[in-house]
């Protein structure tokens, strides 16, 4: 069968996706606004909380039978517990910049940070 | 006399051992602990071979039936609407991939380079659902993680993919399923 042996247009593939992850990544390196608030939103609720980023702050939210534990502490902010299955909110660590997020899809979450020019335009949610 | 069986029927059971070994997979990878892949939004799609599969040995419409019934199990059994979203998006991006190289390209292209690309494609659907869900574009900055794990993952399932076909293709055969 032809499909079993690696071809040109493979390589050709998975070179264009990592050259496309690089591309981006690279993106990523563009100075970003410092952030100032961190928006915690609901997709059920929407905003739920809010709290300037300088803050020392420790805080529950809950979202589609989950509940995160989220923490603010020295101008970054994580989920640092949660009780959704695949703790990917957990695994993406502090964010502190303006425009970062941690998304928990199970509990339909997202925990953002936004500066002062970006506050305006960003701040709706879906649904 | 002996038992004659329809070829219907037996494509239809096939796309029905498909389907469960889809959401097995799926099942599989919502089981793997927080240490085994500690990246963020990051799994091996294994429930990609069984789609794959399905497209290779029945076809089309049944590899979409079975992706589509995949996702909406995963959904009802371990998941929440919002990962639906996350996962129906991949998912239609993924097929559709998968039927434009399976259709345009498969003298040119191995299971790797498919699997690479679906991989790839999955997590661009899952980047635009988050963004539409939540409504912003920041969760775009997650996208060159996902792609390079699109690129290590895809080749891992399409390496498996070589390795099950052709004891997958004997023992359909035997049954009386043909390649498509």
């Amino acid at each position: 069968m032809n499909q079993l042996r690696l071809r040109v247009l493979d390589v050709i593939i998975i070179v264009l996706v990592l050259c496309a992850a690089a591309a981006l990544f690279l993106c990523g390196f563009l100075p970003r606004e410092r952030g100032e608030t961190v928006l915690v939103e609901s997709k059920y609720d929407g905003t739920v909380a809010e709290y300037p980023l300088a803050a020392e702050a420790e805080f529950k939210v809950t979202g589609g039978g989950y509940t995160l534990s989220v923490s603010i502490n020295g101008g970054a902010v994580c989920v640092t517990s949660s009780g959704c299955p695949g703790h990917d909110c957990v695994k993406q660590g502090r964010i502190s910049s303006a425009g970062e997020c941690i998304i928990c899809a199970p509990a339909g979450i997202a925990v953002r940070i936004i500066g002062q020019n970006t506050g305006a335009g960003t701040d709706g949610i879906a649904g | 006399m002996g038992l004659r069986v329809d070829s219907r029927l037996r494509r239809m059971c096939s796309a029905a051992v498909f389907t469960l070994l889809a959401l097995a997979l799926s099942y599989l990878e919502f089981l793997l602990p927080l240490t085994a892949v500690p990246l963020p939004g990051v799994k091996p799609g294994l429930a990609n071979l069984a789609v794959m599969a399905a497209f290779v040995y029945l076809g089309p419409l049944p590899a979409a039936a079975v992706s589509g019934v995949r996702v909406v199990l995963s959904a009802l059994l371990f998941g929440s609407p919002v990962s639906f979203a996350f996962s129906a998006s991949g998912a239609v991006l993924s097929y559709l991939m998968l039927w434009l190289l399976y259709r345009f390209a498969r003298d040119k292209i191995s299971f790797i380079g498919i699997s690479v690309a679906c991989a790839a494609a999955h997590s661009l659907g899952q980047i635009c659902a988050a963004g539409i869900v939540f409504s912003h574009l920041s969760v775009f900055r997650y996208l060159p993680l996902l792609l390079v794990a699109s690129a290590v993952f895809g080749c891992v399932t399409g390496m498996l993919m070589n390795l099950l076909i052709p004891p997958l293709t004997r023992a359909l055969e035997k049954g009386g399923v043909r390649l498509k």
